[in-house]
């Protein structure tokens, strides 16, 4: 794992299943929109000895249009969304800030759980991304300090608090602690 | 100490560990093993739809702290059938 700058990080891994499904969903939908991944599945492609059944990816709010050509571009390569069948009832669930899941045809597991950023945290995380370069493609994930905050101060559960402590463990030495700590202040408020 | 509080000493203490290893072996190294967990979670973890929305369910609820006992695969599938 090489920290190259701020926003740029090189891991070299060998690619899981979860990685894969990652890449491949991302392809499609970075020709329609930005993105960044957040929660449990950046902690695991920074070597976090756990697995997860989704991935949680945030895009800014997309016009109905768009979103029907991200779905068909979907269907193409054999993703489905579970939640819901007409595109009019996916674009709903979005507008009303529920997330949507995508598998692969005929599989629930795993999944991406894709929804709209509804909150300045979660535009912030749009914002601040970190590019990960891997052997066969990259990924937008959320600014590490962003994410160790918001399991430390707001989700809080075990899990949640080891996946911090395991981002914080990693990234030692590339962490901003000034970032860090006032997103812990941010985000203590939130909660 | 209480039973919880040295169990979460002790995973965070193999946290502070298998950090430490990845920070000093090379990646494919690492994400060999991990990989271990990650891909035969997967392959294993076969559910219906419905089963598999009864678990998130079930999630919710236990982040809401609610009284719902933690679940297992086998669990979603008793909680269906109780509906």
């Amino acid at each position: 794992m090489r920290f190259i700058d701020a926003t740029t990080l090189e891991i070299n891994r060998e690619l899981s299943d979860l990685d894969r499904l990652a890449l491949e969903f991302t392809t499609i939908l970075e020709k329609h929109t930005p993105y960044v991944i957040v929660s449990g599945y950046v902690s695991i492609l920074l070597g976090r000895a756990r697995a997860s059944e989704d991935i949680d990816i945030i895009i800014p709010k997309i016009p109905f249009p768009t979103l029907k050509k991200l779905v068909h571009d979907l269907k193409e390569k054999n993703f489905s969304c579970i939640n819901e069948e007409k595109d009019s009832d996916i674009f709903d669930c979005l507008t009303e800030g529920l997330a949507i899941r995508f598998a692969k045809q005929k599989t629930m597991i795993p999944n991406i759980e894709l929804k709209w950023a509804k909150n300045h945290i979660q535009d912030l995380a749009l914002q601040k991304t970190i590019t990960v370069i891997l052997p066969q493609g990259t990924l937008h994930i959320s600014n590490l300090e962003l994410q160790i905050a918001f399991k430390e101060k707001v989700l809080r559960s075990p899990k949640d608090r080891e996946d911090a402590r395991h981002i914080q463990k990693v990234a030692e030495g590339y962490l901003d602690k000034k970032l860090l700590q006032h997103y812990k202040e941010m985000l203590r408020d939130v909660h | 100490m209480t039973f919880t509080k040295e169990n979460q000493k002790e995973r965070f203490r193999f946290i502070d560990q298998w950090a430490d290893y990845v920070r000093t072996h090379s990646d494919q190294d690492w994400s060999r093993q991990q990989n271990v967990i990650i891909n035969s979670c997967l392959r294993t973890a076969s559910m219906t739809k419905e089963q598999y929305f009864a678990m998130k369910n079930i999630e919710g609820e236990m982040k809401q702290g609610k009284n719902v006992k933690k679940f297992n695969q086998k669990d979603a599938v008793n909680y269906l059938k109780r509906l």
